[in-house]
């Protein structure tokens, strides 16, 4: 599935895991978002640390 | 969460009370005794009410009856309950209330209850009603509400709750518990296959840099991407069906080779036919014998009276010595044609001698009668010498033949119950073998389609394969699409991650789940009960035999421990993917009702481990045990007292 291993930084990549995990922490507790919204979110959150 | 305080209002039979269920360190158990009808109920319905507005209160009537006698017309009046709690971020007071008004109809409540979340901070804000019911949610959700305000009489209905195939699915809420929340939720907006996630938001992205020629390859992986998916859904369905069939085929064969062999049945039945055939023809014979010797003997066995009289008779007379020795009746005529008696006496001129011979015809031969009838008495004397023989001849035959008759019945009783066992078997076997054929065809139909599936998948995959292939070379050869790419790279290597630790993690979460509730269950009942955790963290009891009672509220308790022990260990983990649950307080209404002395011991020391905070609403004599059992731990105690003059207002007054 995945494209191009090799360009994959694992620390960034950790680093992004742990934004998107906290994101969703934070929203499951105040269920702030929707769906929609959340995977825009997401989105920016990769946009934002890449 | 840990309640602090909670204040009832007009709530049933308690119109002002409020509980301080502070714990201190190492006290973490509140007691409340009360005597049966004081209100123990009606206080832990009283959590429930406040935190998801629901009670399983018969009469559904919430109001004080004192209160609501005295109100009137047109006037309103309030019940409420507050509870005052901790959690990990913040402090709250949850208020729930119901508005009661007195109308020319009668009482009447609000539709519905309404609750207030008062943050216990400086500002004190309320929070909105969403924001209200998600904290709510977050702190317990109601499907395990029964388990941690829990009621000992109701505790049946969670027994069905908990067992395989019963009751609603609360292993998501489980999964939810023990930290999986986030995970889940962020595999579901990673996913590509879905509409709106990352993944296929990136892909668009992608699509939309490229030409023409570049959305329509697009557009193909994504249908064959598609069918790809539905044809293995399709193939793991139908492998899942098979593997059902032939395990279901192993057991008909099994279950065939059960019976007994029909051929063997058929020979033994013809084994028996003979011998029944065998037997009957010596009866035949005997029967002839039988009747020969009656014809032969029995005219001669009648005649035995007779004969026995006639001999009687015959030397009663005794006839044989008046003949004479040597003269025949010739003899007789020649005297009587020489006229002359053998004393010299004419005959016709001596009419007593003439008289005399013709009286000697009576008594010489022919044929001597004298001898005739010693013959007679010799022959009669042996004939009816034989007379006993006759008789057990006569019985031995019946006898003879009796038996044979009974031989040739058995033989007769021996086949007709072969004939009905293979009949029997003959209608369950032909049944048996009716089902093996036509799950045998059902088998090869479904090869024939995993076959077919399986030829498609590999044309598909093929086919997106070098679609795809196509695809990243013109990706690669579009400058536009390369952030895009990289995005792509990062999204799906994080949701590999994500999957693959959601995977790790809930199989260890359910390892270490599967091995507290055993542990649990051992350490309350003292016996090995083997249970499985299923996905869906229902309960399924191993050795498939019915439990008693005690056996399944003992899981019950520790299902209660098990979720316990485990979010407790969550929120003491400060790292790792998992989300960092919530402490759960343990709201008991006569929990130990249902446990024997030995058994309300062990609970007795379990909970106050594993719980946070143990409120327990007990009746006396069980209260007693408990205070006994948990005395180091008690923070307070409690009595509610029944005022019996109003009948409608219990107090609760600490007991020191």
């Amino acid at each position: 599935m995945m494209n191009n291993p090799e360009s994959i930084d694992q620390e960034k990549l950790k680093q992004i895991l742990l934004a998107m995990i906290l994101e969703e922490r934070k929203n499951n507790r105040n269920e702030e978002f929707t769906d929609v919204q959340m995977v825009d979110r997401l989105l920016k959150i990769l946009e934002e640390l890449l | 969460m840990i309640i602090r305080e909670i204040t009832l209002q007009n709530f049933r039979q308690y119109k002002n009370v409020t509980l301080d269920l502070r714990c201190q360190e190492g006290k973490n158990v509140i007691i409340v005794k009360g005597e049966g009808g004081a209100g123990k109920t009606t206080f832990t319905q009283a959590f429930r009410w406040c935190l998801y507005g629901v009670t399983t209160f018969r009469d559904a009537e919430l109001l004080n009856k004192d209160v609501a006698d005295t109100l009137i017309l047109g006037n309103s009046t309030t019940v409420s309950v507050t509870m005052r709690i901790s959690t990990q971020a913040m402090d709250y007071a949850l208020t729930r209330s119901l508005v009661y008004t007195m109308k020319k109809t009668g009482l009447k409540a609000n539709d519905s209850s309404v609750i207030e979340v008062r943050e216990e901070s400086r500002d004190r804000k309320v929070l909105g009603k969403h924001e209200a019911e998600l904290l709510i949610r977050s702190l317990l959700p109601k499907q395990l509400a029964p388990y941690f305000f829990f009621d000992g009489e109701r505790m049946q209905n969670m027994v069905e709750e908990l067992l395989v195939g019963k009751g609603e699915d609360i292993g998501n809420v489980v999964r939810g518990m023990v930290g999986f929340s986030s995970l889940e939720s962020l595999l579901r907006h990673l996913k590509k296959s879905r509409n709106t996630t990352v993944l296929k938001k990136i892909e668009k992205e992608i699509d939309n840099c490229g030409s023409a020629e570049f959305g329509k390859l697009s557009k193909q992986i994504e249908d064959d991407t598609s069918k790809i998916e539905d044809t293995l859904e399709k193939i793991d369905a139908i492998e899942n069906k098979l593997e059902r069939a032939r395990k279901e085929e192993r057991n008909l064969e099994l279950e065939l080779s059960t019976y007994q062999d029909v051929e063997a049945l058929q020979q033994q039945w013809e084994e028996n036919k003979n011998r029944k055939e065998e037997y009957e023809r010596q009866k035949e014979h005997k029967q002839k014998m039988y009747m020969k010797n009656f014809q032969s003997e029995f005219s001669r066995f009648t005649m035995i009276p007779m004969m026995m009289k006639c001999k009687g008779i015959l030397r009663e007379d005794d006839l044989s010595d008046k003949g004479v020795p040597d003269i025949c009746n010739t003899t007789l005529d020649f005297l009587i044609e020489r006229d002359m008696c053998l004393c010299g006496k004419k005959l016709s001129e001596n009419p007593d001698c003439m008289a005399e011979i013709k009286k000697l015809y009576e008594y010489v031969p022919p044929k001597s009668a004298g001898t005739m009838i010693r013959e007679m008495i010799e022959t009669i004397e042996t004939e009816t010498a034989r007379k006993d023989t006759f008789f057990d001849n006569m019985q031995e035959f019946v006898d003879s033949i009796d038996d044979l008759s009974e031989q040739a019945d058995i033989e007769e009783q021996k086949n007709q119950l072969i004939d009905q066992n293979m009949l029997k078997q003959g209608d369950e076997i032909k049944a048996l073998k009716q089902k093996q054929l036509a799950l045998s065809d059902t088998i090869k139909a479904d090869n024939m389609k995993v076959k077919v599936w399986s030829q498609q998948l590999g044309e598909l995959r093929s086919r997106n394969k070098s679609n795809i292939e196509e695809r990243e070379k013109l990706i690669n050869a579009n400058a536009a699409s390369v952030r895009w790419k990289r995005y792509r790279a990062y999204a799906e290597a994080i949701y590999e991650n994500v999957l693959s630790q959601y995977s790790e993690n809930e199989k260890e979460q359910k390892e270490i789940f599967d091995g507290y509730i055993n542990e649990f269950i051992y350490q309350i009942y003292g016996e090995e009960i083997k249970i499985e955790v299923s996905n869906a963290y229902k309960i399924k009891v191993l050795n498939g035999l019915e439990l008693s009672t005690s056996q399944y509220y003992s899981i019950v308790i520790a299902f209660i421990a098990t979720t316990l022990k485990m979010a407790k260990e969550r929120k003491s983990s400060s790292e790792g993917v998992l989300d960092y649950p919530e402490e759960y307080p343990l709201v008991m209404d006569a929990p130990l009702s249902a446990f024997d002395k030995s058994r309300i011991r062990i609970i007795c020391s379990l909970l106050p481990q594993i719980a946070e905070q143990v409120v327990i609403f007990i009746k006396d004599t069980d209260g007693d045990l408990a205070e006994q059992y948990m005395y180091d731990s008690i923070a307070t105690r409690y009595e509610i007292v029944k005022n019996f003059s109003e009948g409608t207002d219990s107090s609760v007054k600490e007991v020191r």
